[in-house]
C-alpha cells in the first residue's frame, strides 16, 4: 500500500471542536473566524501530531494561560494557548484582523516589485500565509474564503519561489566550487541541497506550499504530481539512489544540470 | 568580418555556473555579473541545448518550430550560440557535463 496516497480526507468533527472551544472560552463569541491549519487540515497528521488552530478577532484576544509570541506587526504580539483535547495537544494562536492586513501588505505585488524579491517575514508570519491556503474552517467561512483569495492574489507565491531559486543558485555555486577544490563529498551535499530547493520552487510555483516544513516534501510531491517530475524520479534524487559512492562527481554534475534545466521552466 | 558560428557537428553544453530565471515569461540568463534577457527564439535555442544534441539537430528543431529552412535556422542558431560561447554561457562538450542522464 502506498503510504503517501493523495486520497485522504481529514477525519475531524468540526462541530465537536467548535463546541469544545466555546465551552472552554477559547473561541470568543465575536471571533471573525477560526480554522484548523497544518498537518491535520491537510490530512497529513500522524498519531502524535498537534492540532493547530488559528482564531482571528477584531480586537486582540488572549486566554489566561496564553503565551505571547513577538511579531513584527502592530500589536507586536500574538497569543498562543496550549490545551489538550481528544487525545491531542492543541496549539491555538490568536491573531488580530489588523495584523493580517499588515502581513498581507508585506507580500503585496507592489512590495515584490519594489523590494528586489526579498520577503522579510518571520516563520510564524510565513506560516500563517502558507497554512491559510490549506486550512479547514471551524467558523467564519466568509472571512476564511476572503482571506484565502487575498493570499492567492498576493505576491506570496512569487516571493517564496524566488527565495527557493536563490537557494538553488547558491547551492549550485557551492557545489561547483567544491568540485573545483576537490571536495567531492561536500559537493554531493551541496548538489542535494540544490535539488531540494529546485523541487521546493517547482512545488511552490504550482501552489503546493510547505517549504518551511521540509519533511512534507514527499507528500507535497504526491499531492502536486508535477508532470515535469514524476515521483519516482524525484525520490531517486532525494535518496541519491544513482550516486556511485566511489565516484560521486558525475552524480553532482547530473543533478546541477537538472537543476539548471528546471529553473528555466519554473516561472516567477 | 563574418559572424562567428558554432560548428554544426559539435554539441554545445551550458556552462555549469550559468543561472537562469523564467521571470514573467522572459528567460534571463546570468553568469558572474553579466546577465542577458533572451527573446522567444533565443530562449527556444537555449532550452534546446541539452548536452546531447548537435548544433545541427538544434537547428532542425528551430526550423520545425518556426517553419523556416534548415539552412536559415542553422545560420541564425549557430551564430547565436557562438555569441553565448563568447560570453562563456555555452561551451563545446568535452564529455564532463553530466547532461543527458537525469531527465
Amino acid at each position: 500500500m502506498d503510504p503517501l496516497t493523495p486520497d485522504r480526507e481529514p477525519v475531524v468533527d468540526i462541530s465537536a471542536w467548535r463546541a469544545w472551544l466555546s465551552a472552554n472560552e477559547l473561541l470568543p463569541p465575536d471571533a471573525l473566524a477560526a480554522f484548523c491549519v497544518g498537518s491535520v487540515a491537510r490530512g497529513w497528521a500522524t498519531p502524535t501530531s498537534d492540532v493547530d488552530v488559528y482564531v482571528v478577532t477584531d480586537e486582540p484576544f488572549r486566554s489566561a494561560e496564553a503565551v505571547g509570541i513577538t511579531v513584527p506587526l502592530h500589536p507586536d504580539v500574538i497569543w498562543a494557548h496550549i490545551a489538550y483535547f481528544d487525545g491531542h495537544r492543541w496549539e491555538i494562536k490568536y491573531w488580530a484582523n489588523g495584523q493580517i492586513d499588515q502581513l498581507l501588505d508585506k507580500v503585496s505585488m507592489k512590495s515584490f516589485d519594489s523590494d528586489e524579491m526579498t520577503m522579510t517575514l518571520i516563520d510564524v508570519e510565513e506560516g500563517f500565509l502558507e497554512r491559510m491556503l490549506t486550512c479547514l474552517t471551524i467558523t467564519g467561512e466568509p472571512w476564511v474564503a476572503a482571506c484565502r483569495d487575498r493570499v492567492r492574489n498576493s505576491a506570496y507565491r512569487e516571493f517564496i519561489v524566488s527565495r527557493s531559486l536563490a537557494g538553488v543558485d547558491k547551492a549550485a555555486e557551492n557545489a561547483i566550487g567544491q568540485l573545483a577544490a576537490n571536495d567531492v563529498y561536500g559537493a554531493v551535499l551541496s548538489a542535494h541541497s540544490a535539488m531540494g530547493y529546485t523541487v521546493d520552487a517547482l512545488l511552490d510555483s504550482m501552489g503546493c506550499h510547505g517549504t518551511i516544513t521540509p519533511k512534507w516534501r514527499p507528500r507535497r510531491m504526491r499531492d502536486a504530481a508535477p508532470a515535469v517530475l514524476p515521483f519516482d524520479q524525484y525520490w531517486a534524487m532525494e535518496t541519491m539512489a544513482d550516486l556511485d559512492r566511489d565516484n560521486p562527481e558525475p552524480w553532482v554534475r547530473q543533478i546541477i544540470s537538472w537543476c539548471q534545466r528546471m529553473t528555466m521552466e519554473i516561472e516567477v | 568580418m563574418a559572424a562567428m558560428s558554432f560548428p554544426a557537428g559539435q554539441v554545445p553544453v551550458r556552462s555549469f555556473d550559468v543561472r537562469t530565471r523564467n521571470f514573467r515569461g522572459k528567460l534571463l540568463i546570468a553568469r558572474g555579473q553579466d546577465s542577458i534577457e533572451l527573446d522567444e527564439v533565443g530562449a527556444c535555442i537555449f532550452k534546446s541545448i541539452d548536452g546531447v544534441a548537435t548544433m545541427e539537430q538544434i537547428a532542425a528543431k528551430i526550423a520545425a518550430c518556426y517553419s523556416i529552412s534548415q539552412e536559415l535556422a542553422l545560420a541564425d542558431s549557430s551564430e547565436f550560440v557562438a555569441e553565448l560561447q563568447k560570453l562563456g554561457i555555452v561551451r563545446v562538450d568535452d564529455g564532463s557535463s553530466g547532461e543527458g542522464t537525469v531527465q
